[in-house]
């Protein structure tokens, strides 16, 4: 459905994507990762003809976005990192003309309709854009997109500033949409890459630097074994008390998460367990364990691991270091943990739960998502 | 290399057509203006068709034989007049491949007048002045009346005129003065038929034969003294083979043109009353003239229809005998109002009344036409003569254009010698007209449009954009 | 073009600018047909063209500083481009709407003739070629308008610069720049041409053909030609931006 081939652009002598050839076939959701300045956004508007590449070739369906222009943007419904919005407009107007201008051909009241009840944004229709909060223009332009029911969506950050509740609905409707539509979608949300798409393309700086499924993806690098722990009792003395315990490669303090307890993140040499060395260095210095959990490998670690093994640590990881810890904790598997959190934050309960994991996972982009989110549920409270 | 054989592709395609859509502009534009020398781009869509040239001009230059340049004189500036004059213009050229136009700017190239010191008339030198010049022959055409001051065009007269000189063995339409009566000069006049390309010639009525060209015109202007027997004999006969008179006769003369008057009395039916009618209450103030009123007669009609004032100072009346020769046809051309009132010289000069004067409406102009067979031509003869009360209507204020008087004047001798003869460019309208509106209406307007209408679109919009503000 | 044109066109009349346009032109045009043709009591339109064709100057922009320049600033561009249609039709969807905008106030001012027409008698086809010349004449401003809006996302940019070339093309004449004059020798040629562009350029001149009552197809063709120039122009910046 979607061809890539040699893809290059340069921006004077910018090489802002380098050589990045992938296919997406029919019915496939991919996922397309990467730290900010990676090239994301640029390779997605060149997908769409918005930017012409400097070199290689794109087809989507057969056609050259180049050579046969009209045909290949027909086939595509694209949400741009900003969704283009026009703020002087009402829903209803603004989808009209983009119908209008797409050419489609379906019914019209049918068809918006139906967009609109997909987004949820039937009761907004009046609007005017200016006025609605970020989480309805993102929808909004999420409905754009779909308008016209093109083949291939390519959805840029489709989820950025949506509250929770939100995030979720999206992501179904995207799934939805992946049954019957090849999707590409961009996000630094890595857990929602790892929910939505079967497929992942990692790409920095340019590059393209990993592309498998997620599992194979999980598989490849899979050599590593880390778990989260929760003990009462002073850093120090637990420091002290799991020190000497052969086969830890690093113990990491997360700081004071309950009153009276440090959480750790410990990692361990491969194939060696630890855990009852841990348990019983600590049982007998009296430092009771409150949790201690297994974590696999997630799409994070990989991320992690290929776009630092790709480049430059340090430009990576300096943004990720402090991150990376409580991405840990809040991935899907750590969600027992999550919960005690939660039970904590009980007054922003649901906004925490899932607005959390998103925090986290911005792990270049250090502006937290969470707030966004709170933001807009407030506003939309309000109206 | 082949890296970026697409960018490079589409770059220098699109340079491409930058330039050349640039080049291609600026020619095709370059072109036209070529062409618009040569061929009519354009279309008149005035209401006299100031820019049009008439038929006669047309058919001047169809005949024009030798190159001639017609070299304008501008300063840089775009008046109204260069504007049209360029426009005029291109329409010569555009009709003969004889004509040429070149410009001299006064202020650029102020050296290049000295080539035709010669032939400028100083004094009459104003922007758009031109000079016409063939190999051996050079005219100056002052733009000093091209454009007269209430809004007519004499542009294509002028021009046309002075080309005439240029056409090989082109005779204008001849115009004989008659002298030897003590005539007046009428230099005003032949000033206008000259402009509008007629040959003035004149005819000692005793010594010499009247033209023989039934399409020649012979004006009487104010003769003084009274024509022998012979001449009237003369006179009537260039008549029967459809000769063509204009007599203007002088209101204040003492003496009685017997002959002549009893000619037109009996022969046309045509009376001059020995008076001097006033009619002082159209008279226009500051001036000794009154305007007249228009008949429905062909010479007025135009006139008439553009409700133009043609005026008149001191005349004879001119009444219509009761008993008219059959072949002949009278008709009033110009009347008084029913208000005018009669006077005579004694009564002008010593104060004494003039007995039985009378009050009403008189004629001040009259024209006739007669019908005569020719039975050795087996053809009949339509001779014209058209008699006016007072000379002073075609002399001093002919001149005068915001009166109608040189187009009554130009039209009488069209009807006369027929409207298809000699070279004769009317003076054309320009556009536009004059409108009467009240103060209060004035006023009125001005609120609505100026204030009412600006403000309530403003209003409207601001009430459209908060209404959508809080949607 | 459609979508594009009629989206342009409404969106004119959904915010003030719109009505600030015509409300200037109007209000403008108002006070010259009343001076010159009510107080000076005359039904010639000749000078109220004159006179008025110096506000497009200024009111043009308003027209054409946001075509482009805000969609690009708001992003909405992406919206366009990646949408089925041709930069072609983008860039005529977005001058026609704008025409359509100054059609309306070109021929809202036609009130003016038959207020003539109750007080005198206008002649209406010489009238007619005026309101021609002034289209024609706004269309070519707001091309150029539209192509100096593609040059930035900044509106304002886009409005001074409209208003300063435009401000130039129409003076540049009564400058009488002699450049054959000044350069000498091998720059001759130079000068002479540079002396016809600045005289091709002097749209006001152009423009005093239309208010003689004639329609001359040179200078009708002079504003087409240059309007399709600067529509194309626009296009090919549009396009070329892409490929940077």
């Amino acid at each position: 459905m979607v061809e890539i081939k040699n893809l290059t652009k340069k921006y004077g002598d910018n090489l802002a994507v380098d050589n990045i050839s992938f296919t997406v076939s029919k019915g496939e959701i991919l996922g397309f990762l990467g730290p900010n300045g990676a090239g994301k956004s640029t390779t997605m508007n060149i997908l769409t003809g918005y930017l012409s590449c400097t070199d290689g070739e794109v087809k989507i369906d057969g056609y050259d976005i180049l050579d046969n222009p009209i045909e290949s943007k027909k086939r595509i419904g694209y949400l741009p990192e900003h969704p283009p919005l026009y703020m002087d407009m009402t829903v209803a107007e603004y989808l009209d003309f983009v119908y209008e201008l797409k050419g489609v051909k379906e019914d019209r009241a049918e068809h918006l309709g139906k967009i609109m009840e997909a987004v949820k944004i039937t009761d907004v229709k009046d609007r005017l854009i200016a006025n609605l909060s970020k989480g309805y223009k993102q929808r909004v332009g999420l409905a754009q997109a779909m308008v016209g029911n093109p083949e291939v969506l390519i959805l840029d950050e489709p989820t950025v500033g949506l509250d929770p509740k939100q995030i979720i609905e999206i992501r179904d409707v995207i799934k939805k949409l992946g049954r019957e539509h090849t999707v590409i979608l961009s996000s630094h949300i890595l857990q929602e890459v790892n929910a939505i798409c079967e497929r992942v393309i990692i790409i920095n700086k340019g590059r393209l630097v990993a592309s498998d499924t997620a599992e194979n993806l999980g598989k490849s690098i899979s050599n590593e074994n880390k778990f989260q722990l929760r003990v009462s009792g002073d850093e120090r003395s637990i420091l002290d008390a799991l020190e000497g315990i052969s086969g830890i490669k690093y113990i990491k303090s997360l700081g004071r998460k309950e009153a009276g307890s440090i959480d750790f993140v410990i990692e361990a040499e491969p194939n060696v367990d630890v855990r009852t060395p841990i348990f019983n260095a600590l049982a007998q210095n009296g430092l009771p364990i409150l949790a201690m959990q297994a974590m696999d490998l997630s799409l994070e670690d990989i991320f992690l691991e290929v776009t630092q093994n790709s480049t430059d640590v340090n430009a990576v990881y300096e943004n990720v270091s402090e991150d990376e810890i409580e991405l840990v904790g809040s991935s899907k598997d750590a969600k027992e943990f999550e919960e005690v959190k939660a039970a904590e934050q009980a007054k922003e309960a649901t906004v925490a739960e899932v607005a959390h994991p998103a925090e986290p996972a911005e792990a270049a982009e250090p502006a937290p998502v969470a707030e966004p989110a709170h933001k807009a549920q407030e506003e939309e409270g309000e109206e | 290399m082949k890296k970026n054989k697409k960018a490079l592709r589409y770059s220098v395609n699109s340079s491409v057509i930058i330039v050349g859509a640039i080049i291609i502009t600026l020619l095709l534009n370059a072109v036209l203006v070529t062409l618009n020398d040569r061929f009519s781009l354009e279309i008149d869509f005035t209401e006299d068709g100031i820019y049009e040239l008439t038929d006669t001009t047309k058919e001047l230059l169809d005949k024009l034989e030798t190159d001639v340049e017609m070299i304008m004189f501008t300063n840089g500036t775009q008046t109204e007049t260069v504007d049209m004059l360029k426009t005029v213009l291109s329409k010569y050229t555009q009709h003969s491949s004889k004509l040429s136009v070149r410009e001299i700017d006064l202020v650029k190239s102020p050296s290049d007048v000295t080539a035709y010191k010669e032939v400028i008339e100083a004094d009459k030198f104003t922007v758009g002045s031109l000079v016409l010049k063939s190999a051996n022959k050079t005219e100056f055409v002052s733009s000093a009346n091209f454009v007269t001051t209430d809004g007519y065009s004499n542009i294509e007269r002028s021009v046309t005129s002075k080309l005439v000189n240029f056409v090989d063995g082109m005779s204008l339409s001849e115009i004989t003065f008659t002298s030897g009566h003590g005539e007046e000069k009428a230099s005003s006049t032949q000033t206008v038929l000259e402009t509008d390309a007629y040959r003035i010639a004149t005819l000692d009525t005793l010594t010499q034969d009247f033209p023989s060209d039934k399409n020649s015109l012979v004006i009487i202007n104010a003769p003084q003294n009274d024509f022998s027997a012979e001449e009237i004999e003369k006179l009537d006969a260039y008549l029967d083979r459809g000769g063509n008179v204009m007599i203007a006769f002088d209101p204040l003369i003492e003496t009685k043109l017997e002959r002549l008057e009893s000619y037109l009395q009996a022969d046309w039916g045509i009376i001059r009353s020995n008076n001097i009618v006033v009619d002082q209450k159209q008279q226009i103030t500051g001036t000794p003239y009154s305007i007249l009123q228009f008949t429905d007669h062909d010479i007025v009609k135009p006139v008439k229809e553009e409700s133009r004032y043609v005026v008149t100072s001191f005349s004879n009346s001119l009444e219509i005998a009761p008993e008219v020769p059959q072949s002949v046809t009278v008709k009033e051309v110009l009347t008084t109002t029913q208000d005018a009132t009669e006077t005579n010289i004694e009564s002008l000069y010593g104060g004494v009344a003039m007995p039985d004067a009378r009050v009403g409406k008189f004629n001040v102009m009259v024209a006739a036409s007669r019908d005569n067979y020719i039975m050795e031509d087996n053809k009949t003869f339509t001779g014209h003569l058209v008699v006016c009360g007072s000379e002073s209507m075609f002399n001093s204020v002919i001149l005068e254009s915001r009166f109608a008087n040189e187009d009554v004047f130009l039209n009488a001798v069209n009807w006369m010698k027929g409207s298809d003869s000699g070279i004769s460019v009317r003076i054309k309208r320009m556009p536009g007209g004059a409108l009467t509106i009240s103060q209060g209406h004035f006023w009125t307007w001005f609120v609505i449009l100026v204030v009412a209408v600006p403000l309530g679109l403003l209003i409207s919009g601001l009430v459209i954009w908060l209404k959508r503000r809080y949607k | 073009m459609k979508a594009i044109l009629t989206r342009e066109f409404k969106s004119y009349f959904r915010s003030p600018i719109g009505f600030v346009f015509l409300a200037a032109f109007f209000f403008y045009a108002s006070l010259q047909f009343v001076f010159i043709n009510l107080r000076g009591q005359m039904t010639l339109m000749k000078y109220f063209f004159e006179n008025i064709s110096m506000i497009f100057i200024f009111v043009i922009p308003i027209l054409t500083m946001r075509t482009f320049a805000e969609e690009r600033k708001s992003k909405t561009d992406q919206l366009l481009l990646t949408a089925p249609v041709k930069v072609t039709d983008i860039v005529l969807g977005k001058f026609f709407a704008a025409a359509g905008v100054l059609l309306l106030a070109v021929v809202a001012t036609m009130f003016y003739v038959l207020v003539l027409n109750s007080y005198g008698e206008p002649v209406f086809s010489e009238i007619f070629i005026g309101y021609l010349g002034l289209f024609l004449m706004g269309t070519f401003f707001i091309s150029l308008g539209m192509f100096l809006s593609s040059l930035t996302q900044s509106q304002v940019i886009a409005a001074v610069s409209t208003l300063v070339i435009v401000f130039f093309l129409w003076f540049s004449s009564s400058l009488s720049l002699n450049f054959a004059a000044m350069m000498s020798g091998v720059f001759h040629w130079l000068g002479v041409f540079l002396d016809w562009l600045v005289d091709f350029l002097a749209i006001n001149n152009r423009f005093a053909d239309f208010t003689l009552g004639v329609l001359n197809f040179v200078p009708v063709f002079y504003f087409v030609s240059l309007t399709a120039l600067f529509l194309l122009l626009t296009v090919c910046v549009i396009e070329k931006r892409r490929w940077k």
